[in-house]
């Protein structure tokens, strides 16, 4: 093989490699690589997109407990499939596996009224997994870009906002200033009764010290 | 142990040859890296050549078995003596088989992918496929 040979096989390996490493294996949808280029171009403010979703699924970690992994996997890949249809296919948009069960989608500002119209969609998403019948949801938290916050800080905002929704039971929520000077607190304990292990997100000023009950058995911590 | 020209090992069937697998598995296996080789001999069907004699990497071969019975592998979980493989069987509907060797088969690298290949198809798919087509 002449030296032009082996330099041509080396791109097309190279170029086969940074194909496959912009896609998630699990879902499909984008890597967190791919979502680091989008996310420069939104910083750059030369990104088509400029809303930054947020989401996570709901207990996922009692699913995984529960179920094995590998429900955990296919209620991963369910999720996948309906965003790309739904965010990507319906809406435009592009999604993103980030790490775990959190996902990130990119928007544009008029997309936003549609994607709030499908988040309900999400909120129990079945499927069957050796004979059994379950369900997983997800929770969403979303930023719109003001045209001088990189996509980092955009990012950060719609985790935020997305704990928000979580605390509150919404499905969805925008990230406001309000949530930036109320940030949620997480405080925890242990009951000494039960022994169940208990935490909790609550708005900074609403937060008591310290859990006073146990939501279990009802007892003083 | 066993001759891997033989068909059987312990009773159970061995991994089908690249050669017998479908183009689109072929394909599947070549992207994933599971097998090199010049892709038109492969997929043209000419069956002679060393590599379209081998056995189908395990992966490949339960893909292929799969996909004959219209059903998707869509994730695979190798271990050293053992494997799991999720299935889909419907729009949403998923399930999991495992196939694990007992201690104490002191069989080689091969021999064991054969064993874990044919236990899957024979012992363990059998008991799962019956259910899958009541509940569908």
């Amino acid at each position: 093989m002449s030296l032009d040979e082996t330099i041509e096989r080396l791109e097309k390996f190279v170029a086969e490699v940074r194909q496959a490493s912009l896609v998630d294996e699990m879902t499909g949808l984008g890597s967190i690589i791919a979502l680091s280029q989008e996310g420069r171009l939104i910083s750059e403010a030369v990104s088509e997109f400029d809303v930054v979703v947020f989401g996570d699924l709901n207990d996922f970690k009692h699913l995984n407990d529960d179920h094995t992994h590998a429900a955990g996997d296919v209620a991963l890949k369910t999720v996948g499939e309906l965003m790309l249809r739904i965010f990507v296919g319906t809406f435009q948009g592009n999604a993103f596996r980030q790490s775990g069960d959190e996902f990130v989608i990119l928007l544009k500002q008029d997309s936003v009224a549609g994607f709030l119209s499908s988040v309900p969609s999400f909120a129990r998403i079945p499927f069957s997994y050796n004979n059994e019948g379950l369900e997983t949801g997800m929770t969403f938290g979303y930023a719109r870009s003001d045209g001088k916050t990189g996509f980092d800080d955009l990012l950060e905002r719609a985790d935020v906002a997305c704990q928000f929704a979580k605390a509150d039971g919404n499905a969805a929520s925008e990230w406001t200033e309000h949530m930036k000077l109320n940030p949620l607190v997480r405080i925890g304990g242990r009951c000494r009764k039960c022994g169940a292990k208990i935490s909790c997100n609550i708005p900074k000023s609403d937060a008591p010290r310290e859990l006073k009950f146990c939501p279990c058995c009802g007892e003083s911590l | 142990m066993n001759s891997s020209q033989e068909d059987t090992i312990l009773g159970l069937p061995r991994r089908p040859r690249i050669a017998d697998a479908s183009a689109s598995t072929i394909l599947w296996a070549i992207a994933g890296g599971l097998i090199a080789g010049p892709v038109g001999v492969l997929v043209g069907g000419a069956a002679g050549n060393a590599l379209a004699n081998q056995r189908q990497p395990l992966e490949m071969a339960i893909r292929e078995y799969f996909a004959k019975r219209g059903l998707e592998l869509i994730f695979y979980y190798p271990a050293p003596r053992a494997f799991k493989a999720t299935f889909r069987y419907g729009a949403n509907a998923y399930w999991t088989v495992e196939s694990v060797m007992p201690d104490g088969l002191p069989l080689s690298s091969e021999d064991s992918a054969d064993w874990l290949y044919g236990n899957l198809i024979q012992n363990e798919l059998p008991q799962v496929l019956p259910r899958i087509q009541r509940a569908s």
